[in-house]
Formats: C-alpha cells, structure tokens, sequence
C-alpha cells in the first residue's frame, strides 16, 4: 500500500534520512525504531509532507504523493501524531476530534455524532467536554491518536505516543491499537518503550544515522549484531 | 460546538426586534450616536472572522473600510453609479483585494502576517492621498446632493440610515454565527490553535485562511460604505489608516472576540465613550481626551482582558464540570 523508495533527506551537509525503502501492507503493525538522532522523526515528516525529500519517492496504492503537501496526503489517508503533541488547546475534547473529521464531513451534527463513536473507542468520556489545554500529556497525546483515526485512515503514524504513560495506560493504548488494526488500518508506532513495541509490532524496523540497518520481526531484529551495535556500541575486544 | 439555530435564537430575534422600535425613543444627535455604535460595530464583526475566528491578527482592516468608502464616493463622482451599487462594488474590490492580498500574507504566520496587514493599510491610504484626480487626495471627497431616494442612499432623516445600518448589522451578526456553528468555523478553530495540526488533518490552510479573509473584508468594507454615506465626507486620514484598523481591533478586543455580541458591545462602549471624552475634556486642554480614554481602556484590558462579553459568560454560566 504505502510504499518508499530509496527515500533520501538532507539538511544541509547532514543526511537524516538515507535511501530508506519501506512498504506497508493495510491493517500492519509495523515499529520503527532506533537511537535518538536516527531519523525516525524526520521520516515521519517526509512521508507526512513536511519536509520535502531529496530524491526517492514515496507512493500510496500506486499513486505518487511525493513531496505533495501536507493537507493533500492527510486526505489521501496518512495521518499522524506528533512527538510533541499539537492538540487543539483552546478546544474541547469532542471538538478536537470533530476537527479530524472536519475535511471528510460537512455536516456538523454528522461530524458530532462519528466524533462521539471515537470518544468511546478511546476512553475519553469522562473528559468529552474539557479543553485539551486541562488534560495532562498522556491524555493529549491519546487525544492526538483518536484525532488521527476519527477518519479511519489508511495508515496512522504515531510518533512516541506512549511516552510517559503508567503500564496501564500503555496497556490501553495497545488494545486500542490492536482494535484498529483489525479494521485494515495500517500503523506504523516510534516508540522507545521496547516492552510495548516489541510486544505489539508485527514487523520492525531499525534506523541508524538515516539508513534502514535492519528490518524483520522483533525476535529477529533483538539478534542482528547490526542492532545491538547501534543502540549499545561495539563488543570490547580483549 | 453547535448550540443554536440563528432563527430559533429567542434573544436574537428579540434583539432585532427591539432594535426596530429604537428610533421611537431615540432622535437627533443620540440616534447618530446609535447609528456610529452600530457602524464600527459591523467593522469589528468583520475584523473578528479573520483575527477572531481564524486567530490571523490583521491590523490591516481599515484598507477595506477605506475601499468601501472610495468606492462610494468615487463611483458616483467619476462614473455616475448610484450609491446602492457604490456599495456593491466595493464589496466585490475588497473581495478581491483580500484573497489577492492574502494570497501574498496569509502564508505567514504570526506577528508578520500582522506586520504585512499593517503595511498594506498604510500603503493604500498613501496611494488615496497620492491619486489626487481620483480620489481628492488628503482635501477628500464629497457627495453632492442627489435626490432623496434608495438608489443614492440619501435621505432627508437619520432613521432610514439607522435601519440601513441595523440591517447590514444584522447580516454581519447571522454571518458569524453561521461561521461559528459550521464545519468551517471548526475548520478555523483548528487553524487559531495550532496550524500545524490543522494542516495533518487535513485543512487547506491557504484556502481556509482565505476565504476568511475575503468574507471579513467584505463585512468591513460594508462598514466603510456606509460610513462614507453617511458621513458624505471621506477622506484619507478618517477612512484609513493605522489609527481605524486599531480602533476596530479595541472594539473587538473589548467586547469579546467569538462571541455573538461582543463586538457590538465593545462599539456600544468605545464609541459614546469616545464622545464623552471629547465633550467633557476635550476643551480643558487638548489630548485630556486621549488621555481619559486610554487610562479606561487599560482599565478595561487589566480586569476584563478576554473582553467584556466573555467575562459575562464566564461568571454567569453555570461552570462546566471538567474532568482531567
């Protein structure tokens, strides 16, 4: 479905994201991650359309959406949250995810009533009515996800959206997850909680200084000496 | 996020309806001062969908009060046309002046949108003063005498102006309550709080932003035809300019921005309150006025800084029970 190709970054002298190739099957579970500075987030952002790429392409179901903008992609279906949150925060609960749905739906009532549908998928009827700005961080961020799935989109990215959470909460968000990709949403998690990520990806990919260094299922991935030399340095030689 | 239907609105509707019965009770000088009320009033509504709604800060306002007021004047002086089409032409030049200028703006956020807004205010009230031929320059424009008709907006009372006034009002007042209550006031909503986000779900924010623009514009450009119909006499200084688009922002600003009255509320404020100022000090010596005049401004701005209105729902709404 989505598919990059030999997707490349620069920022000046520094290649954040070197010649990645990614494909995402509908309805997949798929980890990125990786050490801090790896790139993950700018990879987030080149698919996404915020940030133009250098060269490679990206397409979605065959169509090329490399380097469109950033509305145009959300409403082909790739939505995302943000490491750090960007909830609306003068707006209510209800009203955040009501502006997920806001390009989909004209109808305010219709867009009430399918916003109300994702409250309860994520638990959040006992805030429906408060301001994103009087939630803590965890619950923004939970906020963050339901806005990106209020559409059913094709794929959701969620960029460290557990960070910070009680084992509980991360608990939740897992079922959640687990809820939506049975309906054929694809998810791709940037998560630095290993026990959460590696519990729940089908398939896991790991970024080092902008190259995709290794690619499989989390057993796989946890043996690659490419990996452990990444997040832990080289073995000592005695 | 939607409460009510404009026409179901029991105290819209009452609104309009004592409003109808005002110049019964209200003549002469205090029925100009109703019809100025209600005039800035329009402009701040305007003012209040761009930089209220859509939370873009335009201190640019005044160019398309000063368009609608050129184009009154102008279309009569130059070319012959009626006052009643004046107005429609300007509606249509601020239009485009709008989407061609926020096409150009709108794409910067913050502080320089603010700044661009600023400028082009500035830069078209320079350019009224420069086509002296067209538009007088800084001597201004005035309308001759026509006849006592619709068509050229002259009539020999002040109350065919006062319910000309109260119906363009309430045009603005149906307009921002229909933004406030649509997908597109939603839409708006996302793009004051974070642009960022409102673009990843989706929102075109150029073509948001715009239409925004262009609908404020053309509400303010309303204002400015009517004042210059009014007034008869148009002239840089009192139709543009940095010191009307800030009037029009304090006006905003006091009543309360997205609220369904606060921008008629802070013109019932700052306007009799501009003229009392200037008829109690404004003869002791001259800018006691201003001074007066700023100290209840700041007074307003330290206890009432949401606006007046917002203030007023705030302490008499039962509070919401919020859970965290």
């Amino acid at each position: 479905m989505l598919e990059l190709k030999k997707v490349t970054k620069n920022f000046g002298g520094l290649t954040a994201v070197n010649s990645v190739d990614l494909f995402i099957e509908p309805g997949e579970i798929v980890g990125l991650i990786g050490p801090n500075g790896a790139g993950k987030t700018t990879l987030v952002n080149c698919i996404t359309g915020f940030h133009k790429i250098d060269a490679g392409s990206i397409s979605l179901n065959g169509e090329d959406i490399t380097n469109k903008s950033v509305d145009f992609i959300s409403n082909k279906g790739i939505r995302r949250t943000f490491q750090i949150e960007k909830s609306f925060r003068e707006l209510t609960v209800l009203e955040n995810i009501g502006c997920g749905l806001v390009c989909r739906e004209n109808n305010i009532e219709g867009i009430i009533s399918e916003a109300e549908e994702v409250v309860n998928l994520f638990n959040l009827q006992k805030q429906i009515h408060s301001k994103a700005q009087n939630l803590t961080i965890q619950t923004r961020k939970k906020l963050e996800f339901a806005r990106a799935y209020a559409i059913h989109p094709r794929i959701i990215i969620l960029d460290e959206v557990m960070a910070g959470c009680t084992d509980h909460e991360i608990d939740e968000i897992l079922d959640i997850i687990k809820k939506i990709s049975s309906e054929k949403v694809a998810i791709i998690i940037i998560e630095h909680i290993m026990k959460a990520i590696m519990s729940i990806s089908e398939r896991i990919v790991v970024l080092n200084e902008g190259k995709k260094i290794s690619e499989g299922t989390p057993k796989q991935v946890c043996e690659d000496p490419k990996v452990i030399e990444a997040y832990l340095g080289e073995e000592m030689e005695e | 996020m939607i409460k009510n239907n404009i026409l179901k609105d029991k105290k819209f509707l009452f609104f309009v309806l004592f409003a109808l019965f005002i110049p019964l009770f209200v003549k002469d000088y205090y029925l100009r001062i109703v019809i100025m009320i209600i005039l800035w009033g329009i402009a701040a509504y305007g003012f209040d969908i761009i930089s209220g709604y859509a939370g873009q800060l335009s201190l640019g306002q005044a160019a398309f009060f000063a368009i609608g007021a050129y184009s009154v004047h102008i279309s009569y002086l130059s070319y012959g046309i009626p006052s009643l089409v004046g107005i429609l032409i300007g509606i249509l030049i601020s239009a485009i002046t709008a989407w061609a200028l926020g096409f150009a703006v709108l794409r910067l956020r913050g502080p320089y949108f603010t700044l661009s807004t600023l400028a082009f205010g500035e830069l078209l009230k320079t350019l009224f003063n420069y086509f002296k031929g067209f538009t007088g320059g800084p001597v201004g424009l005035t309308l001759p005498f026509q006849k006592y008709n619709l068509s050229s907006m002259q009539f020999s009372y002040d109350y065919p102006y006062y319910y000309l006034v109260l119906f363009m009002l309430i045009i603005a007042i149906i307009t921002n309550t229909v933004i406030r209550n649509s997908a597109f006031g939603l839409k708006l909503a996302a793009i004051r709080n974070n642009q960022d986000s409102a673009e990843s779900v989706g929102i075109n924010l150029m073509v948001t932003k715009s239409k925004a623009f262009v609908i404020s514009a053309i509400i303010t450009s309303l204002a400015g035809s009517f004042y210059a119909i009014f007034m008869n006499y148009i002239d840089p200084r009192t139709v543009g300019g940095f010191n009307l688009s800030v009037q029009i922002l304090l006006i905003a600003l006091i009543g309360g921005r997205r609220t369904k009255w606060g921008p008629l509320v802070g013109a019932a404020i700052i306007i009799p309150m501009t003229e009392l100022t200037n008829t109690y000090f404004g003869h002791i010596r001259s800018g006691l006025a201003m001074f007066v005049y700023s100290i209840v401004l700041i007074i307003v701005v330290l206890y009432a800084s949401e606006g007046i209105v917002n203030v007023l729902i705030r302490k008499f709404s039962k509070p919401a029970k919020e859970e965290i």
